[in-house]
């Protein structure tokens, strides 16, 4: 699967990696691919600018440490950024309902 | 070229454009790939490669910090919020008939090339494709702001014409955007 299918969806998705604990850079990374079967084709460094953006928005908090003489940037889930990835399950389940209904030829599942 | 050499020029195209701590993780993160893929058994050479290959083109990886620089956020929302506090005192100079205040010719003159200089300062900061030049467009551009934000309401509260309409309003659009200016100060001074 290639990044630009991510668009709009990168967010959430890291997001939901830092719902269990905090998790340096690299750490996001290799959930990331744990999650997705290693399906996801993703510039590894491009999401290091995504996690900027994730704590400019006060979703995540990044800390640096020190690790085996090498500084670290860990990043954990603000409670803003609790609320979001709830709000990114629920669109998301609506989305892919949708767009499954319609793609499938299904009937169109109840809004409510 | 051997593989911790190649992951230190790859590093040094980042840091040619990006701020030292950003470099010090991506440096972190990279130095972490190469470990894994030496540990799965590739020799020093092709864990390097396949650790930068993993990483992305340095172009792109810097085309995604230039996007989500905070410092280019900050420079949009101040310039699509000039108009409407720069109207708000343009209401002001009109209705207070401006022309007649007791200001001195250099002091017009300076404060409008300040208004000018914010405004392309922070065009330059929104729309520049360099990051740290953007974080330094910016930074500069929220001191103009709160420069010429100050002096409008301390002169209006020298003069004694605060509480007359509409300077109140645009008073407190001023002093609204004073603080949005200084609470993105440092992460904008993070940037450059």
């Amino acid at each position: 699967m290639r990044a630009e299918s991510l668009k709009g969806h990168l967010d959430g998705l890291l997001l939901a990696c830092l719902e269990d604990g905090p998790r340096h850079g690299y750490a996001v990374i290799e959930a990331l691919r744990d999650a997705t079967g290693g399906q996801l084709d993703l510039p590894t460094g491009t999401v290091y600018p995504a996690l900027h953006r994730l704590e400019a928005g006060g979703l995540v908090r990044g800390r640096w440490s020190v690790v085996t003489g090498r500084r670290r940037r860990t990043y954990q889930l603000t409670a803003k950024g609790h609320r979001a990835l709830s709000g990114k399950r629920a669109d998301w389940r609506q989305f892919s309902a949708v767009v499954g209904a319609a793609l499938e030829g299904r009937p169109c599942p109840d809004p409510t | 070229m051997s593989g911790p050499d190649m992951i230190d020029a790859y590093l040094a195209q980042l840091a040619a454009r990006l701020p030292e701590p950003i470099v010090a993780e991506l440096a972190d993160g990279l130095r972490t790939t190469y470990e894994y893929h030496l540990r799965r058994g590739l020799g020093a050479e092709e864990a390097a490669r396949a650790s930068v290959a993993e990483f992305g083109e340095p172009a792109a990886v810097l085309a995604a910090f230039v996007a989500a620089n905070p410092a280019r956020g900050t420079a949009r929302s101040l310039l699509v919020a000039g108009p409407v506090v720069g109207g708000a005192w343009a209401a002001v100079l009109l209705s207070r008939h401006a022309w007649d205040w007791p200001v001195a010719l250099g002091a017009r003159v300076g404060f409008g090339a300040a208004v000018l200089t914010g405004v392309a300062l922070l065009a330059a900061a929104a729309f520049g494709v360099r990051y740290r030049r953007a974080g330094r467009s910016a930074a500069a551009a929220c001191l103009v702001v709160l420069a010429v934000d100050l002096s409008m309401i301390s002169y209006v509260t020298s003069t004694g014409i605060l509480a007359t309409w509409p300077v109140p309003l645009a008073a407190a659009l001023s002093t609204t955007r004073i603080g949005f200016a200084l609470s993105r100060l440092p992460r904008v001074l993070a940037c450059c």
